[in-house]
């Protein structure tokens, strides 16, 4: 048992290294190693120190704007200490955060000032619904008895050995009281939670239960499922990816980005914490990582290290580190996306102590590897970009978005395969050899290389989602045109067919885009109408469950027999062609909307190669294009 | 099309293609040049100096002012900074395209839609400027790119059936 406390220790105490699902910010550490004249700038996680962990909240008397009038301070109240209480009830994660007093703060929108506010002031010009500031530590700091941290002539430090605590205090004057000691860059000070009442110009207003909205009316906001969402940023949390758990849970992570407000369904398991939510806060926080304290072991508490195992592992691409890769951990028997992580630790520079610039991939790269907390049990792991779908590296962090800059964001969704087949041209990329792990211990060298891709897509930009000539009718499929000459110089070069790829989406957050059947089939177009064998697919799969917002991979079983038999058929016959072809379910699930998950569109892009068949007719040609792609691995 | 839309929204609303390039004043292709930061009465903010290459949208001076929520301040002998979760830093040398819209502050501008209004540039290894991303996935050569945002400005905020 000892042992275990020590390793969750060390785990504490290493964890700021990596990105993790973390907020982070920049760390001055003094003149640079790389690049004469500036100053190295490590970017870091940010976190409440454990000395300061149970974290007290005022409420400002500013009542949010509802549908029919404010709501009441006391609803309010409620409202935002029910979304602490589900983050306080983790009993792996030691943090904890209440509301501490109600009073009319009369400080302006917000402010440093050692007062942990949540409010519903915001300043002008606010386009935000909710927004989570915190203050830090840029450098390692020692606190001196006395010291006045934020510049306001008022004491914020004080002497334990006089107080007779060493953890902080709400002082007499309202703000928190530090005690005096070494604390480490990334150590939040201050968090000021802000609920914008300005948005009621945009018809969106408050409400303490979730109600949808469809077409023009006020958009009610549930605040507990907000606050909830804010305070995961309150704990140093960043936002997840995760948007959909599995194939019949189309809920997220409550630390996506983004809320459905018209989906009832999204609000309420937005209220709800997931898996990832609760091992972010578990692993920042570890309960039972001290003898004594906060994070000691009291009644109600699961140890972290009972509880939980790393996954760990390094993402790399061109030999060089990747800042901001996605890693998600799938449970094997459950198939539910539990956790994910970012990749890499990064580097940055300055040359006045203020200003921050990038370097370049040589020197900006610390650390490549990725670390995910997940309970005991087996698990696959996929890595996916930050291409802005369904998030960009702006939406997570400093590291992502220096990931981006130095163009880390952009490359295929691969599962990670056996160690041996994972390189960056793999003809199986969907292939995901599980990872098992037991609590307290490690499993680590789960490394990652970035698949290049070669790539066949008619379409342009992404412009729509959906056509409303494919709702309201049944038997709907979708079939996109990948010419004969395009395919075989593809392949006649060498390359696999791996991957067919779809662009999808639902309208409701909560539901999950279910097709009947994807396919990759032999066809030909005559007079305008793509003749296809439905009844012959080369590949498919059924059901086939779409993601929310991003592209969906039609992973192509034994892609090199397949490669070289379509190579072979399409050189045979000059009229052939190969089809990606998308089914719709007459009998989908559907949420507040009532619409079905649908498929994204082009204005833009090469013409006559989109099809619709709708009630069992003809594949017409259709005036945009779908966005499909068709995914090949290079020639070695 | 149906005229159904998806509605998006947390700590900030979710915009469409369209909606970013028609809520935003200026769209520029731009490279930070330089930036600060200032301690202000509700908090830390910083001002980044944008050297425009190209005004895709609307006609922007040489140089443009984007005001940012957060950054660094040295408060006596503590170095200070602000974390806003979702909010766009602006790291000197990133070259992007910035959607923005005026801020409260006369001559700055504040980026479109927190984070969704920067979107980076990045030179291939075949020394071609590419944007990764608001496209679908699909990286884009910085003229088509161009031509987006251009058609979408003549469109107008005609938003999609979805996000």
């Amino acid at each position: 048992m000892k042992k275990i406390l020590l390793c969750a220790t060390a785990l504490a105490i290493a964890s700021p290294v990596y990105a993790g699902g973390r907020l982070d910010t920049f760390n001055f550490t003094g003149e640079s190693n790389f690049i004469p004249g500036l100053e190295d700038v490590e970017i870091v996680g940010i976190f409440w120190d454990e000395r300061c962990a149970s974290v007290r909240y005022t409420l400002d008397t500013i009542l949010p704007a509802g549908v029919g009038g404010p709501v009441s301070l006391e609803a309010t109240q409620d409202a935002l200490q029910a979304g602490f209480d589900s983050w306080n009830e983790i009993p792996t994660s030691y943090i904890e955060m209440n509301i501490d007093s109600v009073r009319t703060l009369n400080n302006g929108t917000r402010r440093f000032d050692f007062i942990n506010e949540l409010t519903f002031e915001t300043p002008p010009g606010s386009g935000f619904l909710a927004s989570s500031p915190s203050t830090s530590l840029q450098e390692d700091a020692e606190f001196l008895p006395g010291d006045d941290i934020n510049g306001d002539g008022i004491a914020d430090v004080f002497d334990p050995a006089v107080e007779g605590t060493n953890s902080c205090f709400i002082g007499p004057d309202g703000r928190t009281k530090f005690p005096a000691g070494f604390y480490r860059a990334g150590t939040i000070l201050d968090n000021d939670v802000q609920f914008n009442n300005r948005l009621v110009a945009n018809g969106i207003f408050w409400e303490t239960t979730p109600s949808s909205t469809i077409g023009a009316g006020p958009r009610g906001t549930d605040i507990e499922a907000v606050a909830v969402h804010e305070f995961g940023h309150s704990h140093g949390l960043a936002h997840s990816l995760i948007n959909q758990i599995s194939s019949t849970d189309g809920s997220g992570s409550t630390m996506f980005p983004f809320i459905d407000i018209d989906d009832i369904g999204a609000e309420e398991t937005t209220r709800t914490l997931h898996d990832d939510d609760i091992a972010w806060s578990s692993f920042i926080y570890p309960e039972g990582s001290a003898a004594s304290g906060i994070a000691a072991l009291q009644a109600g508490d699961i140890s972290f290290d009972s509880a939980y195992s790393i996954i760990e592992g390094s993402v790399t691409q061109n030999g060089f580190g990747v800042l901001g890769a996605n890693v998600q951990a799938e449970a094997v028997n459950t198939k539910r996306t539990l956790v994910s992580g970012y990749s890499g630790t990064a580097r940055a520079f300055s040359p006045n102590g203020v200003s921050v610039l990038v370097g370049d991939l040589t020197n900006s790269i610390i650390d490549d590897r990725y670390q995910i907390p997940v309970p005991r049990g087996t698990y696959r792991l996929r890595l996916q970009a930050l291409d802005g779908e369904p998030a960009a590296p702006g939406n997570i962090s400093i590291t992502a978005q220096i990931g981006g800059i130095l163009g880390q964001a952009n490359f295929p969704e691969e599962g990670r395969g056996s160690r041996p087949l994972e390189t960056d041209v793999e003809t199986n990329p969907g292939q995901s050899v599980p990872v098992s792990v037991a609590n307290g211990r490690n499993q680590s060298g789960i490394d990652f290389v970035t698949n290049r891709n070669n790539v066949l897509r008619n379409a342009g930009p992404l412009t729509n989602i959906g056509t409303g000539a494919a709702i309201g009718v049944p038997d709907v499929v979708y079939a996109e045109r990948f010419s004969n000459a395009a395919v075989l110089a593809q392949l006649n070069g060498g390359a696999t067919l791996t991957t067919g790829l779809f662009r999808t989406g639902v309208f409701d957050a909560s539901t999950v885009g279910e097709f009947q059947r994807a396919g990759l089939f032999y066809g030909r177009v005559v007079a305008g109408q793509a003749q296809i064998d439905l009844a012959a697919p080369i590949r498919a799969e059924a059901p086939f469950v779409g993601k929310d917002g991003d592209s969906t991979p039609f992973f192509l079983e034994d892609a090199e027999l397949l490669s070289i038999n379509v190579r072979d058929a399409l050189a045979a016959d000059p009229t052939l062609d190969l089809f990606l072809v998308l089914e719709a379910k007459n009998d989908f699930n559907t949420g507040d909307s009532g619409l079905p998950p649908l498929l994204g569109l082009s204005t833009s892009g090469a013409v006559g190669n989109s099809f619709l068949s709708t009630a069992g007719g003809p594949f017409n040609t259709f005036g945009l294009r779908w966005v499909v792609e068709m995914r090949f691995a290079p020639a070695e | 099309m149906v005229g159904v839309v998806g509605a998006n929204a947390t700590t900030f609303v979710k915009l469409s293609f369209d909606e970013l390039v028609a809520d935003s004043a200026l769209v520029v292709d731009g490279q930070v040049t330089a930036t600060r930061s200032e301690q202000t009465e509700n908090g830390i903010v910083t001002y980044a100096t944008v050297a425009v290459s190209d005004s895709v949208v609307g006609s922007a001076e040489s140089t443009l002012t984007i005001l940012t929520p957060g950054g660094t301040a040295q408060i006596g002998r503590f170095k200070i900074g602000e974390t806003w979760p979702g909010a766009p830093t602006l790291l000197v040398g990133e070259r992007a395209f910035f959607f923005v819209e005026n801020s409260v502050e006369a001559g700055a501008y504040q980026v479109t839609g927190f984070s969704q209004g920067v979107m980076e540039i990045v030179t291939t290894p075949d020394g071609e400027a590419m944007v990764a991303r608001g496209n679908g996935g699909k990286p884009t050569s910085v003229a088509e790119m161009k031509q987006r945002i251009k058609a979408a400005k003549a469109k107008g905020r005609g938003k999609p059936i979805a996000d």
